[in-house]
Order: structure tokens, then C-alpha cells, then sequence
């Protein structure tokens, strides 16, 4: 059987096959995932906390909610690969922002290289390519 | 180079490593012993493959700071996991029986700790403005108790990141302003029972039934005994906790729960008094418990945004 990427999410509708087993395999791809989304996202300029949340969650692949993503930035800023300042706001209070450091960049690229390596070779085996 | 077994480690790294996984497991609340054994399995291999095995407990601190401190990484897991948990194949909770011997799990699909509360465990329960769940495992007992963070940032009185850490940069002034309520909750009492105490009758109600009727009572002096241990035995925890020179938020969250103990009582006491008085209204009670609930929310969201306004002062001048 071939799998293809849109299958993740028909696999996960499926309610009445995915056993919990596969929910939490599933549920934990998507945490070692959600690191590399954010700093993807701050690479490309600085943003505020529920501004991340938004652009990530019209990922629905992703399933990132308010509840992971306000801790894990938590726990970045303390790592130094975050850090954070407040800006004024043109509508309400102040809001704090996020940006990148640079050991931020670095943690990101060596995220970048390792998904891409991990990314191709499952692709790979998924097409087949272990039977080559 | 990576090691096969905590043994093959330094007897200190090896020692700081259970600790940490001890701690991990006694934060994983509510979870099914399988994926507990799940999560700290992969905690042991992920110290394993990152450790050298010459490791001293400073690598282990520096891999602990990057995996996550346990209370927080297991917030974080159990949030996530217990969603997707089978029901009914979860052992702590299909049984009907709490697990012997273990200080905290679920019993009956309720959460449960009988463990020792501290003011860090206390705090991580009523004030997490990062975990969106309003209603969390009590950090002692059976059951759940609110989370006022969620509370505040479900009615857009702060935003989930707005502090670093919980009220890390409170001025002084406003944490000794915090204690003085539980103190004058607790004086309040005292003056009660002095100014009326000669007017009550023998004995006093100490529970009332849905339509705001007594239907228990107890001597004056039992409820006046109670009320007084009600408010003061907190209200000691928290003057303790700045004795003992705890950290800010745990300061902060010891004089809300003690506000919270100490408008229970006084609010019961005061419904007992005036019921002894001839002043019966229904509503006595319920305003009470309300005002209770109140009172250490108002506090914790003060502290909050002063901390906040601290914070807007060092960035925006």
C-alpha cells in the first residue's frame, strides 16, 4: 500500500480505525513539529503570541492550539532561542513580540537540515523505495 | 557517544537523572499508567542518547534545560495526551479503585493528589494563563479547582504570555498589600465574634440547604473555634512563605489561597451571625462561596497586570 500526504488527514478522520495507539503516534509527530513551525514562521519576522497562534492554526494538519503553543514560546525564550519585547499595539494594549536569536537561526537550520533528511527518506521508503 | 543504561553513568548524573524522572512522574497527573510508562521511557532514552557516559550532574542540568522541566513538560504531555486517552482502557480510571500506595492518579475519571501541597504546586493549578483549561486537577485532594489564569484570559483581562514568569516583577508593596487581605479577613472574624458574640444563640448554623434554610448547626463556640483556624492556618501558610523567602509567585499564590480560606470562613461565619441576629436571607450563602471565589481572582489578576505594567515600563519607557 502507498500512502500519500493527504492520506494523514483521511487516516485521522477514519475515527472508527485509528486506534489510540496511532492517535498518540500521531499526536506526537505533531509536538517534535510544532519547535520547528514556530521558528519558521519568526524567521520570517517578528510576531506576537495570538498572531503565531492564528497563522498556525490555519494549518489544521498541524492541530496546534493555544495550549501548545504559549508554553513551548515560553520554554524557547528560556532556551535563548526566543526572545521577546513589547511593542504599543495601533488597537489595545501593548503586545509582546517574538523574534528569533541567533542561536535561534542556528537551532533552526540544523532543525531544517535534519527534517529534510528524515522528510525525504520516509518519503522514499513510502514510494517504495526500500523494495529498490 | 552515548550510554546504554543510567548505571553506566556517574552515580551523581546517574542520581540527578532518577530524580528528574521521579519528579516527571509524579507531575504526570491523570494519565494511563501506559502512557505514563511511554513518556518516561522516552525521557530515559532521550537522557541516554544525549549523556556521555563521563557526564557530570551539570550535563544533566543542561539536558534537563533543554528537554523541559518536568512540571512543565508534563503539563504540557498531559494536556495533550489525556484527550486522546482510551477511557476504558485506562487502568487508574476503570477500576474504581485508587491505585494503593500512589499519591496521585484518577479515581472514578477524577483526578486526585494526596500529596503535600507546596506553593509552587499550588501555583502551577490556580495561575497557568498558558493552559486554556479552566478547570484543573486540585493540587491537593480529589477533584478539580479553577485555574484563575485561564479565567483572566478567557475574559480578556490578560493574554496567556503576558508574563515571563508569574509576577516575577511585582513591587514589594503590592505583595505585602496581597497578605494584609487574608490578615484583615482573619481580623475581621475576631471583631465579628467580639461585637455580636454576646447576641447569639447556643448554637449556630453551619450548613444551609438549597433554598437557603439552616439544616445543620453547631455550638457557637465549635463554629467560632473553626472559623478562626479556617482563616488563620492559611493565612500562617502564607505569612511562612515570605518568611521562608519562597519566590514571588509563590508568595503571591499562598495570599490568594489564603484570602480564598479566609472569605470562606469569615462569608460562613457572617451568614451563621446573622441567621443568630434574626437576619435570614437565601442569598447569604451563595454570595459567600461567590465573593470567596472572587476575592483571590481579583488578587491574582491585580498582581498580574501590575506585573505586566512593570514589564511595559522596562520596554516602552
Amino acid at each position: 500500500m502507498r500512502y500519500t500526504a493527504s492520506d494523514t488527514q483521511s487516516f485521522e478522520t477514519a475515527g472508527d480505525t485509528v486506534t489510540a495507539e496511532q492517535d498518540i503516534w500521531i499526536s506526537q509527530i505533531r509536538k517534535g513539529l510544532v519547535e520547528i513551525a514556530i521558528l519558521a514562521l519568526l524567521s520570517e519576522g517578528e510576531m506576537y503570541g495570538s498572531q503565531i497562534v492564528t497563522v498556525l492554526g490555519s494549518h489544521p494538519e498541524l492541530a496546534i492550539s493555544v495550549g501548545t503553543v504559549y508554553p513551548l514560546l515560553s520554554r524557547l525564550k528560556k532556551a535563548g532561542v526566543v526572545e521577546s519585547t513589547w511593542r504599543e499595539s495601533p488597537s489595545g494594549p501593548p503586545r509582546k513580540y517574538y523574534r528569533l536569536t541567533r542561536t535561534g537561526e542556528a537551532e533552526l537550520h540544523q532543525m531544517t537540515e535534519a527534517w529534510r533528511g528524515v522528510s525525504k527518506t520516509i518519503d522514499g521508503l513510502l514510494d517504495g523505495g526500500a523494495a529498490r | 557517544m552515548s550510554v546504554a543504561n543510567i548505571s553506566d553513568l556517574r552515580a551523581d548524573a546517574a542520581a540527578a537523572i532518577e530524580a528528574y524522572l521521579t519528579k516527571l512522574e509524579s507531575s504526570l497527573c491523570g494519565l494511563s499508567q501506559e502512557a505514563a510508562d511511554e513518556v518516561l521511557r522516552e525521557a530515559r532514552v532521550y537522557f541516554l542518547e544525549t549523556l556521555e557516559p563521563e557526564a557530570t550532574p551539570d550535563d544533566v542540568a543542561r539536558v534537563v534545560h533543554d528537554f523541559g522541566e518536568p512540571d512543565e513538560y508534563a503539563s504540557e504531555l498531559c494536556a495533550q495526551i489525556r484527550g486522546i486517552e482510551r477511557p476504558s482502557g485506562d487502568p487508574r480510571s476503570g477500576s474504581g479503585q485508587m491505585p494503593a500506595g500512589e499519591a496521585q492518579g484518577s479515581f472514578l475519571g477524577m483526578p486526585y493528589d494526596m500529596r503535600i501541597p507546596t506553593p509552587e504546586r499550588i501555583q502551577s493549578r490556580w495561575w497557568s494563563p498558558t493552559d486554556p483549561r479552566i478547570w484543573v486537577p486540585k493540587a491537593f485532594g480529589l477533584g478539580w479547582t479553577i485555574n484563575f489564569g485561564a479565567l483572566a484570559v478567557k475574559l480578556h483581562l490578560i493574554r496567556p504570555d503576558d508574563e515571563d514568569e508569574p509576577f516575577a516583577s511585582v513591587p514589594e508593596r503590592w505583595l505585602i498589600g496581597a497578605l494584609l487581605v487574608p490578615m484583615l479577613l482573619s481580623v475581621a472574624v475576631i471583631v465579628m465574634a467580639l461585637v455580636y458574640g454576646s447576641r447569639l444563640p447556643a448554637e449556630l448554623p453551619i450548613h444551609w440547604d438549597a433554598a437557603g434554610r439552616p439544616d445543620d448547626f453547631a455550638r457557637a463556640g465549635a463554629l467560632l473555634a473553626f472559623t478562626v483556624a479556617a482563616c488563620w492556618i492559611p493565612t500562617a501558610w502564607a505569612l511562612w512563605a515570605v518568611f521562608a523567602r519562597r519566590g514571588v509567585a509563590a508568595r503571591a499564590l499562598t495570599a490568594a489561597a489564603a484570602s480564598l480560606f479566609a472569605s470562606l470562613a469569615l462569608g460562613q461565619y457572617a451568614a451563621a451571625v446573622a441567621w443568630g441576629l434574626g437576619i435570614t436571607r437565601p442569598w447569604h450563602a451563595p454570595v459567600a462561596v461567590l465573593v470567596a471565589v472572587i476575592v483571590p481572582f481579583a488578587m491574582l489578576v491585580t498582581l498580574a497586570r501590575v506585573d505586566r505594567r512593570e514589564a511595559w515600563r522596562a520596554d516602552l519607557g
